[in-house]
């Protein structure tokens, strides 16, 4: 970290590039930070096709971690807190579910990866600037080089860096979703009591497994094809639905988009096909292994083409542990 | 651009329909009365564009209308679309299908590649929109509640998983968030 800091000084010395004028790489290193460091709350818009939702966040850190609370206005009251590595989704029927991660993968996000390099499966163009939430903007593209991913386009507050709007943009140029705050007020003095989980009537577990400790978990994803840039991420096996049933999941990234596998033993009367949520694509598909027959289920936002390809040419095994 | 159901020829508002530039409710109405007769034209016309425009290969199915039919017709039945949104929503995707839907891609390098399944039936979800496939006729609402919930656990794990490695945390939480909240109370 140390040292990137210093090189990032060191170049922008050798450049001796005035201070305004910050490139679009540089703008993407500060947005990733200040969303993890500073303060702040918020009303947000979110649409995806003909849907629009309010939404309130809240984002502090307390004793060094990171809290963050996204909240429905309108509709029925759902949300998802966010207290270090404890992430709780709060369902509409007031059921919750909690997840807490384990911390053997170090996370590769957005934070990580941007600020050494950007994948260069996209292109980053600044497009000069704007307004959003009565801010000042920066604004900037994120071109995908090939049809296999979506592009972006992404809006940074002068000031403080966070990104106040982004838009997922399909490869015709069609906005798939949007996110964008109409309001945002920094140092809004948080306490840890906005970030309590309500009371609820039931909670969904979904307990994390040891891999081994179900078969599901030991199946070895073959991917005979993925996306140049798309390496796998992280993985594990819990406990999931109302039958408590075992299924592993195993996430693939280029550092921008995200697609997620998920394995199980073929249920009775499952079905097969192509859904859409908003942006996020989900495909299921029957893959015997070994004599016995298994569910796998992506669910990702990918252009529907990326997803089919990759299930086409998915293989199971269930001897090794070891995936590619 | 608007169109009137009987005023313009078969032909032209097919042609429209596979442009995209048909309103919600025509295209609903339209591939509601589509004959097999239409559907082998709208197929070649969009195997004639995807080849001119080196899209990968989609083809429409030789049962398209009878499936669409079927689609419809229990989409009516179930009370899982009683929401006049929900309804609008199946039918744009219904349109959206005729274009995107039943993507075989015709690449050489994946010869050998298992087929994309034959019978597709998914169960369709409040907040879904049906891409390919029909709904499985024959399904519970019992076996729908479990289906719900076994998706949801599955936009839960990948929304956490994709707000640690993607692009930005808040978005798949709101891609959550926004869907639980449109669910249909029980």
């Amino acid at each position: 970290m140390w040292l990137r800091w210093l090189m990032v000084l060191l170049v922008g010395l050798a450049l001796q590039a005035p201070a305004e004028e910050l490139s679009a790489p540089q703008l993407l290193e500060k947005m990733s930070q200040a969303a993890r460091a500073l303060e702040y709350r918020g009303r947000l818009l979110y649409l995806h096709g003909n849907t629009v939702s309010t939404l309130e966040l809240l984002h502090a850190r307390f004793d060094g971690r990171e809290h963050e609370r996204l909240t429905q206005l309108d509709g029925q009251l759902a949300e998802v807190i966010r207290r270090g590595e404890q992430v709780v989704c709060v369902h509409a029927d007031r059921t919750i579910t909690r997840l807490v991660n384990r911390s053997s993968v170090t996370p590769l996000g957005l934070h990580e990866r941007l600020s050494s390099s950007l994948p260069v499966q996209y292109q980053l163009l600044l497009d000069g600037e704007d307004r959003v939430a009565g801010r000042a903007a920066h604004q900037m593209r994120l071109l995908p080089l090939d049809q296999f991913r979506y592009g972006y386009r992404l809006w940074t507050d002068q000031e403080s860096n966070l990104l106040l709007k982004s838009e997922l943009v399909d490869t015709d140029g069609v906005v798939l979703e949007r996110l964008e705050f109409v309001s945002l007020e920094l140092q809004p003095q948080l306490t840890q009591a906005d970030f309590e989980v309500p009371a609820t009537l039931r909670e969904r577990a979904l307990d994390s497994l040891a891999d081994d400790a179900h078969p599901s978990g030991r199946v070895s994803l073959k991917a005979g094809w993925l996306p140049d840039g798309f390496i796998e991420v992280d993985r594990d096996l819990r406990l999931s639905g109302g039958e408590r049933r075992p299924v592993a999941a195993a996430t693939y990234s280029d550092g921008l988009a995200a697609f997620t596998l998920f394995v199980e033993a073929l249920p009775e009367n499952a079905g097969e096909g192509i859904s859409r949520m908003g942006p996020t694509l989900a495909i299921s598909r029957h893959i015997a292994a070994d004599s016995a027959g298994w569910l796998v289920t992506l669910v990702g936002e990918v252009p529907s083409l990326t997803g089919e390809r990759v299930l086409a040419n998915l293989s199971l095994g269930t001897s090794g542990a070891s995936s590619d | 651009m608007k169109m009137q159901q009987h005023a313009a020829p078969r032909g032209e508002t097919l042609s429209a329909l596979l442009d995209n530039e048909v309103s919600e409710l025509d295209a609903r109405r339209l591939l509601r009365d589509m004959t097999d007769e239409d559907a082998e034209q709208l197929g070649r016309w969009q195997l004639a564009r995807d080849v001119l425009q080196r899209h990968p290969v989609a083809a429409v199915p030789a049962d398209f209308s009878a499936r669409i039919g079927m689609a419809l017709e229990q989409e009516q039945q179930s009370r899982h679309w009683a929401l006049p949104l929900a309804r609008l929503a199946v039918a744009a995707s219904v349109a959206l299908a005729t274009v995107v839907g039943w993507q075989y891609w015709d690449d050489s390098q994946l010869a050998g590649a298992p087929a994309v399944a034959s019978s597709q039936r998914p169960v369709l979800l409040e907040g879904h929109e049906l891409v390919s496939g029909v709904i499985h006729p024959q399904a519970q609402p019992a076996a729908l509640t479990q289906e719900r919930e076994r998706m949801e656990d599955m936009l839960v794990r990948h929304s956490d998983f994709a707000a640690r490695h993607g692009s930005q945390s808040v978005v798949p939480y709101a891609r959550f968030i926004s869907l639980e909240a449109r669910k249909e109370q029980q």
